[in-house]
């Protein structure tokens, strides 16, 4: 960790000239010898240190077996070298991907990558020029290194340049390359707000208006991620029962309308978040919905494809990736 | 770096670092390997749990205690003793510090140093393997700490780091045989602070009951043409002149040098010093010069290096076996030589007197004394009874039994105390010709003393009473001499001659060892440089040699390593097909590793319909030829493949992205 914070110092100048002359990744990826860079870790020097005296030692004694060795250990640390530039090099990323994640929490990187190296020994880092929280990666054993990002804002959040870091298998030199995949993650508004749930006007339950609070319970269903917290059925859960949530009758049929201009007094990223509330919450609740967000042709719909769609909406509303 | 060292990365480091203070356990004094063993089961303790470490207090204080310690012990932190000592108990409190890898790294380094340390110490063929095994121990360590699969497998890491070890060896022989030396050295080795082994610059026959035959080498001869008889193989050493009654000593001696004239044709030889830790050399009889070392010369022939042999020597020698001094004898000289002390071994000067006053000459007299020796009842042995003060006449009157100080001492008595001048030689006699190595080895076994008697008209001339009294000391060393010894060795190494054949080409390789690896030096390499006809070479050209095969090894190794590599032993068959699938991706085709032949020849004929009929007969013919009982290495069908490969790739070609 230390030794990373130190690069930082120097790093975007030669990243940045790396970057340049590299150019964007594409998927798959196999790290060639030419862009892989190698450096001694301070063991390395120690190590390097330890050749010396032993040369100078050895040199100075006239004593041969004294030189011998430290010609051995100087070719050790030659192979060394090679060994740990090939335990980088060759090395491919056959995918890298998240599953899109509200803003506020972490994209989830998977990276599938194969090659001569245990991935026990390969190491990721996310650089960046300005300082960023601690990223620990997480270590897998199925051929895939899985790395957190926080994202804190809805859009397509490209994936930043990383640090792939290798010093296997003595540890006496460093290897690594900057990888710039071109991959990225769908952020979605953060969910929030607390208004009230809009009705379409005129349905045709022949129970308009009526608040889902004062509609006939139905049953109770396990939680499922997404239920808003409103209808979790409180008392049962003090008695000991899991988590439930109440379902109404004729909910499944009722059909919303959640308008962006509808809600006045609100910023465009406050209406955002009010509506990926609603949406999360009627697709919990298996309603059907229409979203009206400026600029868009209305969508309609129920069910988890249509949330998502809805979701990639408000994730991208005005932005130039729009409509994606 | 938070982790902290694993278990199995944990044994190997303190293993290699036990490895390596066995290394120095003879060397370094009791206490230090204690300190070591105390340490090493601390740690391990304390990795099981079942101990704390030390506080960072405590350690420093450990660590400052135990330096005080040393300093105290040597009185210096210099010199190879107290350095190994020091790095002895320094490791020791690394090791109660040692958490992280990066301290994993110190502690095996060293054990690296110590090895060095041990090496400048001692360099013995017999050593060898163990020096190498402790290395490969602290490079399995660093392995061990340096990637995981090697963390979870000791017999990984062995491999690992032995496989890199075994692939440098070319390197190291290369830069070994190419690496220009230094003509001499920058600083002085730091004293070795060990006794001398061999002989000493003092001699008290009567206080030794028992002379111990030590098999050790004291040095190697090779002789540059016939050698002398094993009779006239005296090698010079100290030279005593000071006796009290008891005790030789080498004295003050500020006497002129006396010029010689030379009567044999001179003898060449080179002599192969093992360390004594004193600076006496020696030589066969009157030396003319030595060539290989810095030395002086005294009046008495004795020779000394300007520096402590501390670490193996070579020197080249010519000698005289027969020289005459000529002139008189120095006052200074004659009074040396001829000073006994008062009042000491009375009936001896009796002895001498009247025996001197039988005599027509020092020579006829000298000649006497030696018959008295030969017909007294004097007996050769090595383990004489102690003498009394008057140590001469104890031997010549009572005990009768001594080995070759004793019989020096007494002669030179008599010498002296008829008024002739006489000096005591200590040294070695004759030496067993080794026919492997081609050189006659000599032992401390053959250490000895005889005397030189100064004659009128014929100068310094030896005596050697031990060889009238036992001829065969003289021809086979004092080991078979003594009848004991005789008894034993007689089984043990004069008859089992393979034994002794084996003997032979084990001290043959440590002297070739010796000889060509650890005293390679400046002007060993001008003489492999010329055997490789490039004496004309110059230090740029070995620089340039050394470069051009460092680029050599460089390759022969990326290929060994490529070779080595699972992926570049797939057959020529999966590499077409693997050309073929990188075609496609270029041209625009999804091809992920979990399709089959099938589905990707579907694909791409759909979405390159130009090269439709190529890429489906490619397709047939790798399935036919991976899974339908072809011949994979068939070079034909392989041809025809690449064939339609670049034909599919011509015909695509204005797909081309970018």
């Amino acid at each position: 960790m230390r030794i990373f914070r130190r690069d930082k110092q120097r790093a975007p100048l030669i990243r940045n000239w790396a970057l340049r002359r590299q150019g964007q990744d594409a998927l798959p990826l196999t790290l060639n010898a030419r862009r892989v860079y190698i450096l001694p870790t301070p063991a390395g020097w120690t190590f390097a240190l330890l050749i010396a005296v032993i040369f100078i030692a050895g040199m100075n004694y006239g004593n041969g077996l004294a030189l011998l060795f430290a010609f051995w250990l100087a070719g050790f640390a030659g192979v060394a070298m090679v060994q740990t530039q090939r335990s980088l090099a060759g090395t491919a990323f056959t995918m890298a991907s998240s599953r899109p994640v509200f803003a506020g929490e972490a994209a989830n990187w998977r990276f599938d990558i194969r090659g001569r190296t245990a991935l026990g020994d390969l190491r990721l880092d996310l650089e960046r020029d300005a300082p960023s929280p601690t990223i620990e990666p997480v270590e897998s054993a199925e051929g895939s290194l899985h790395l957190q990002q926080p994202v804190p804002r809805r859009g397509r959040i490209r994936l930043p340049v990383m640090r792939i870091s290798c010093t296997a298998p003595f540890g006496l030199f460093r290897t690594w390359t900057w990888v710039n995949l071109d991959a990225s993650v769908l952020v979605y508004p953060k969910p929030a707000g607390n208004l009230r749930v809009p009705e379409a006007p005129g349905h045709d339950t022949g129970s308009a208006q009526i608040e889902h609070g004062m509609d006939e319970l139905a049953w109770l269903r396990d939680f499922r991620e997404g239920d808003s917290p409103r209808q979790i059925a409180w008392k049962a859960y003090a008695r000991g029962a899991p988590l439930l949530v109440r379902e109404y009758r004729g909910a499944a049929a009722r059909r919303r309308e959640f308008d962006f201009n509808a809600l006045t007094g609100l910023d465009t990223e406050q209406r955002l978040s009010q509506l990926t509330r609603w949406v999360v919450d009627a697709a919990a609740r298996g309603e059907s919905w229409v979203l009206r967000l400026p600029g868009n042709d209305p969508v309609e719909g129920s069910g988890g494809e249509h949330r998502d769609r809805c979701l990639a909406r408000l994730a991208l509303y005005g932005t130039s990736g729009q409509g994606a | 770096m938070n982790a902290v060292i694993a278990r199995r990365p944990m044994l190997m480091l303190l293993a290699a670092f036990a490895a390596a203070c066995l290394l120095h356990i003879d060397r370094v004094p009791a206490w230090c390997t204690v300190v070591a063993a105390a340490a090493l089961a601390w740690r391990w303790l304390a990795f099981r749990g079942r101990a704390a470490l030390p506080n960072k207090v405590l350690r420093v204080g450990i660590a400052m205690l135990l330096m005080f310690a040393v300093l105290v012990t040597f009185r210096t932190i210099g010199g190879l003793a107290a350095g190994s000592a020091l790095l002895v108990v320094m490791g020791a409190a690394k090791l109660l510090e040692t958490r992280t890898p990066r301290d994993g790294v110190v502690l095996a380094t060293v054990s690296l140093v110590l090895v060095l340390a041990a090496a400048l110490d001692r360099q013995g063929l017999a050593r060898l393997p163990l020096y190498f095994a402790t290395g490969w121990l602290a490079l399995a360590g660093i392995a061990a700490l340096g990637n995981v699969r090697a963390a979870h497998s000791a017999k990984r890491a062995f491999l690992q780091s032995g496989r890199t070890a075994l692939y440098a060896i070319p390197l190291a022989a290369l830069c070994f045989m190419l690496v220009p030396r230094l003509p001499g050295a920058l600083w002085a080795m730091p004293g070795a602070g060990r006794s001398a082994t061999g002989l000493s610059d003092e001699m008290s026959p009567g206080s030794i009951s028992e002379l111990s035959i030590s098999d050790e080498i004291a040095f190697r001869v090779r002789f540059d043409g016939p050698p002398p008889p094993p009779a006239q193989r005296y090698w010079r050493g100290p030279v005593l002149h000071d006796f009290d009654g008891y005790t030789w000593r080498h004295g003050q001696r500020f006497v002129p040098t006396m010029d010689q004239e030379l009567v044999s044709p001179p003898l060449r030889y080179h002599v192969m010093l093992e360390p004594h830790g004193s600076r006496y050399l020696f030589v066969l009889d009157t030396f003319e010069k030595l060539d290989g070392i810095a030395y002086n010369q005294f009046f008495d022939g004795e020779v000394q290096a300007w520096r402590r042999i501390t670490g193996p020597t070579s020197y080249d020698a010519i000698s005289h076996v027969e020289a005459r001094s000529t002139g008189e004898l120095p006052v200074a000289g004659r009074r040396l030589d001829t000073h006994l002390p008062e009042a000491r071994n009375p009936r001896s000067a009796a002895l001498a007197r009247d025996m001197r006053s039988a005599s027509v000459s020092d020579a006829d007299y000298a000649r006497r004394v030696m018959r008295y020796f030969q017909d007294g009842g004097f007996e050769y042995t090595l383990t004489p009874p102690l003498l009394d003060y008057d140590s001469v006449d104890d031997l010549l009157f009572n005990t009768r039994l001594g080995f070759c100080g004793h019989f020096a001492s007494a002669f030179a008595t008599l010498m002296r105390a008829a008024g002739v001048p006489a000096r005591v030689v200590t040294g070695y006699q004759g030496g067993i010709w080794n026919p492997i190595g081609g050189y006659y080895t000599v032992r401390q076994s053959d250490a000895h003393a005889w005397v030189e008697v100064w004659l009128e008209d014929q100068g310094w001339t030896r005596f050697d009473p031990t060889g009238v009294v036992s001829p065969e000391r003289l021809q086979r060393g004092a080991a078979d001499a003594s009848a004991a010894a005789l008894a034993n060795a007689g089984t043990l190494l004069g008859e089992a001659s393979w034994l002794r054949g084996l003997r032979d080409a084990w001290e043959a390789a440590g002297g070739w060892w010796q000889e060509q690896i650890v005293d390679f030096n400046r002007a060993k390499q001008v003489d492999l440089l010329k055997l490789m006809g490039l004496e004309r070479i110059g230090d740029a050209g070995m620089a340039l040699l050394l470069l051009a095969g460092g680029v050599l090894w460089a390759l022969l190794l990326m290929a060994l390593l490529k070779g080595r590599d699972p992926r570049a032993r797939r057959d020529a068959l999966a590499r077409v097909w693997e050309h073929f699938l990188q075609l496609l991706r270029r041209r625009g085709v999804e091809v992920a590793d979990h399709d089959g032949p099938d589905a990707i020849r579907r694909r791409a004929q759909r979405q390159l319909p130009e090269a439709a009929d190529d890429i489906d007969r490619l397709a047939v013919d790798y399935a036919r030829l991976r899974f339908g009982g072809g011949n994979p290495d068939d070079a034909r069908e392989l041809a025809a493949l690449k064939t339609r490969l670049s034909a599919i790739s011509r015909a695509t070609a204005s797909r081309r992205r970018r």
